[in-house]
């Protein structure tokens, strides 16, 4: 009854604090507008030519689809912070020092997760039920056809998410950007191979039990079906046919199947609570490298730095008791002329800062994709290997604007003459740097392949991702919103070379006067933004 | 004024000129917000700040060209060394080049993080980062300077250091010290603005608000059963257990106690009877 108790407490305490911060009124915002997407058609669920009729078992499905595939991959950045925010908040400091197990705490985290989404699936919920008035096809509102999908499709996935999401956090290696990046590619995964497994314990989502149950119906009603399903953006004016469903027999191995993914959840979380630090660094089974009082690994790699860190290693001991008997040292006085701003100085100072915090192996990657690029005919270099060129640098893009709020330097930072004009263009540039020097080997490929159109084209996206990164981070206060949205672009644009989404423009193709433009005018957009969202930081 | 119509502070003003300025008062006085409106993190809704002159609201660089300020919750990038993050905000600041590496040097040794200056930050412990703060706070020569409970997590030598940095620092800049430690602005200030509920009680000078409760300070021995009744009764200022029993210390205008005898106040005695005064006086 205790662990019972704690465990309310401990979700409840958690889900309020989520649910009443403005970044989960716009992860509302834009449930309410998916929602509405799929009540006015823009988003739909389709079997080869056919649409159900819009019954409560197909709006129901319709929108629990969308749900699962939205909350799965949105929800997942959304409350992948519970236990980062106690380790930032150093709450968990003080919660490691109460009686809670690690696994009533995880749980706990855990249950917070699901009702966050739950919140969100709610939401669709309902949106379903007005969208089967808006189609006025079938007036007759079922309530467990309606909502069935909800608790059996979405309900289930959302609850190996939010295990998962916790499980991320749990291990130091995934807790930050690089686990963002990470899920975004399990997801794809998840999406894509459990319709194709052909096995419902390999189907989080619920994606190829639905499609294998709703054919059996099909070619039972619609001999000549054929095709596959599909949900998404269908654009165009396609007509489709309709045929009726009314809904799943959920027969007890049908619920069996779901219920399946709870027990996994649950087993994901007991895997947490065994790798769980509990709020210490030193005991983890994955220990996070500790920052070292000692030289950076660049220190041995010259003699004289080895000098000055056997110096340094040397040194913290005499510093306390030596402070009283030390005579007293004087400043001398500052002319003015010392104090006079130089742009390049804090451009490189904004380099520096950047690059410092990446560690030996990430320089071996970064010139290993170099290399590659060099060694690659320029529209190889630019098609196969810029998107990954591009990539690599995320987590540096994605620290852009959240690093003062993140490491609590915005005071001292803000609080420096002309900061918005001076500190923050420098910024910008250094971002715009690094994707430059990431893909300089593509560029070089370029300018010797004489491809003028590719070179600008690499320049726009240059600028354009450094924008977006800055903006993100300036107005989200983290990273997290640029690494989701920047892998999910980067996927469907320079990967699958969408023409409007391929801001890296990977192809001749993908390149139009139409689209540079367009990115031009987002890139000085999106600077803007970022300005106006530091002059309000700073005028706060 | 906060939403909710809640005012941080009210009916507040306050000339400043060269010297320290020791800015005391209760938790949640407004001791911070006044530091974060005056080094133009935070703006006010209502009232004016001027330096030589200047509205600091409508031109905030004109202050903060010359402002050297050390937040009291501020962090640092651990992945930098204390060389790299001083050069870092002397970038930031203006100040490049030659003069900014002497200005580093020097302000090292200042803060005794010599030896330390090529660890990363992220292995320091607290006292030595908040030396970075002071350091940081420093590296433009500021004009004006403020920190806000700087000698926080401070060793008590490294904070005699500092309270001598601050004395000499103080003789042609102003210096807003924010503390709750007393013996800090008793060894540094040279005026004091006791703050309570977003207003100013009092502007004075270390010795005339010591003079306020000359000959109210008194001192006398009671059982350990006595204390409680003590506390109701009178403002105690301290209560020390000796082998005789508690030397209890009070702040009275008349003798509380036939065994008690006037004793020199400190400046501590002097802020709790101001305190206390403005209280009554809020509360009548």
């Amino acid at each position: 009854m205790n662990t019972v108790r704690v465990l309310y407490h401990l979700a409840l305490a958690d889900f309020l604090e989520r649910v009443r911060r403005y970044s989960f009124l716009l992860t509302l915002a834009a449930t309410v507008y998916l929602g509405y997407a799929v009540i006015v058609d823009d988003v739909k669920l389709r079997f080869g030519d056919y649409r159900g009729v819009n019954n409560s078992a197909w709006v129901g499905l319709q929108m629990a689809m969308c749900a699962t595939i939205f909350v799965s991959l949105a929800g997942f950045y959304v409350v992948k912070n519970t236990v980062g925010r106690d380790i930032q908040t150093r709450v968990g400091q003080i919660l490691a020092t109460t009686p809670i197990d690690k696994l009533d705490y995880l749980f706990g985290k855990a249950l917070s997760n699901l009702g966050v989404m739950a919140v969100i699936v709610l939401v669709l919920a309902v949106a379903a039920a007005v969208g089967q008035f808006w189609a006025g096809q079938d007036l007759r509102v079922e309530l467990w056809p309606l909502l069935a999908p909800f608790l059996l499709i979405a309900l289930p996935a959302l609850a190996f998410v939010a295990a998962l999401a916790v499980f991320f956090e749990t291990l130091p290696g995934l807790r930050g950007g690089f686990g963002n990046v990470m899920y975004f590619f399990l997801w794809v995964f998840l999406l894509t191979y459990g319709p194709e497994a052909h096995n419902a314990f390999a189907d989080c989502l619920g994606f190829g039990l639905l499609e294998s149950h709703l054919k059996v119906g099909l070619y039972a009603q619609l001999p000549d079906y054929h095709g596959g399903m599909g949900i998404g953006i269908l654009t165009g004016l396609h007509s489709y046919k309709s045929f009726l469903w009314q809904g799943f027999a959920w027969r007890i191995d049908l619920v069996s199947m779901r219920l399946y993914w709870f027990a996994v959840a649950f087993a994901l979380i007991l895997l947490a609570a065994v790798l769980f630090d509990r709020f210490d660094p030193a005991r983890g089974f994955l220990r996070v490298r500790p920052i070292s009082a000692g030289p950076s690994w660049w220190h041995h790699l010259a003699p004289w730095r080895r000098r000055a860190a056997t110096a340094d290693a040397r040194g913290d001991g005499a510093m306390n008791g030596a402070a009283a008997r030390k005579p007293m040292v004087h400043l001398s006085p500052l002319s003015p002329a010392a104090l006079r701003f130089r742009a390049a100085a804090v451009l490189l100072a904004e380099l520096r800062l950047m690059l410092k915090r990446q560690r030996w192996w990430w320089y071996v990657v970064a010139a290993g994709l170099l290399i590659a690029s060099l060694a690659n005919p320029a529209q190889e270099a630019r098609r196969e290997l810029l998107p990954w060129v591009w990539l690599w640098p995320i987590l540096i893009w994605s620290a852009m604007g959240t690093r003062e709020a993140r490491h609590q330097t915005d005071e001292l930072i803000f609080s420096a003459a002309h900061s918005l004009r001076r500190q923050f263009p420098a910024a910008w540039l250094a971002g715009v740097i690094v994707a430059v020097l990431m893909g300089s080997g593509v560029a070089l490929r370029l300018l010797l392949a004489r491809d003028w159109a590719g070179l600008l084209g690499f320049a726009v996206g240059a600028v354009f991702i450094s924008s977006l990164a800055l903006a993100m981070g300036v107005w989200s206060g983290t990273g997290k919103l640029f690494e989701a949205v920047y892998i999910i672009w980067w996927y469907i644009g320079p990967v699958h070379h969408d023409r409007n989404l391929d801001f890296m423009f990977t192809s001749p193709q993908s390149f139009s006067w139409g689209v540079l433009r367009f990115y031009i005018l987002a890139a000085f957009l999106l600077f803007g933004i970022a300005v106006l969202g530091r002059r309000r930081q700073i005028q706060a | 004024m906060y939403s909710g119509k809640v005012w941080a502070l009210k009916q507040f003003s306050l000339e400043l000129g060269p010297g320290v300025l020791g800015l005391v008062g209760p938790n949640g006085a407004g001791k911070t917000t006044l530091m974060r409106i005056l080094a133009t993190v935070t703006r006010a809704t209502e009232g004016r700040i001027t330096w030589n002159g200047v509205d600091t609201a409508r031109s905030p660089d004109a202050l903060s060209a010359e402002l050297g300020y050390l937040p009291q919750d501020f962090g640092v990038y651990p992945n930098l060394n204390a060389i790299e993050f001083l050069e870092y905000m002397a970038a930031v600041r203006g100040l490049t080049g030659r003069p900014a590496r002497r200005r580093i040097d020097e302000l090292l040794e200042v803060v005794n993080l010599v030896e330390a200056r090529k660890r990363p930050l992220g292995s320091f412990s607290g006292g030595m980062k908040q030396r970075i703060g002071i350091a940081q706070a420093l590296l433009n020569d500021p004009k004006l300077l403020i920190v806000d409970e700087p000698t926080a997590g401070l060793d008590p030598e490294e904070r005699v250091h500092f309270r001598n940095l601050l004395s000499e620092l103080a003789g042609q800049r102003v210096v807003i010290l924010s503390t709750h430690i007393v013996s800090d602005v008793e060894a540094t200030a040279t005026q004091m603005a006791v703050i309570s509920h977003g207003r100013l009680v009092t502007h004075t000078s270390p010795e005339a608000l010591l003079k306020s409760v000359a000959g109210k300070v008194w001192e006398w021995v009671i059982p350990s059963s006595a204390l409680a009744k003590v506390k109701e009764s009178f403002l105690l200022s301290a209560a020390t257990r000796r082998s005789d029993g508690v030397h209890v210390r009070v702040v009275d205008e008349k003798s509380p106690h036939p065994d008690a005898t006037p004793i020199p106040p400190t400046l501590e005695d002097a802020y709790l009877d101001c305190i206390s005064a403005h209280r009554e006086a809020a509360a009548t």
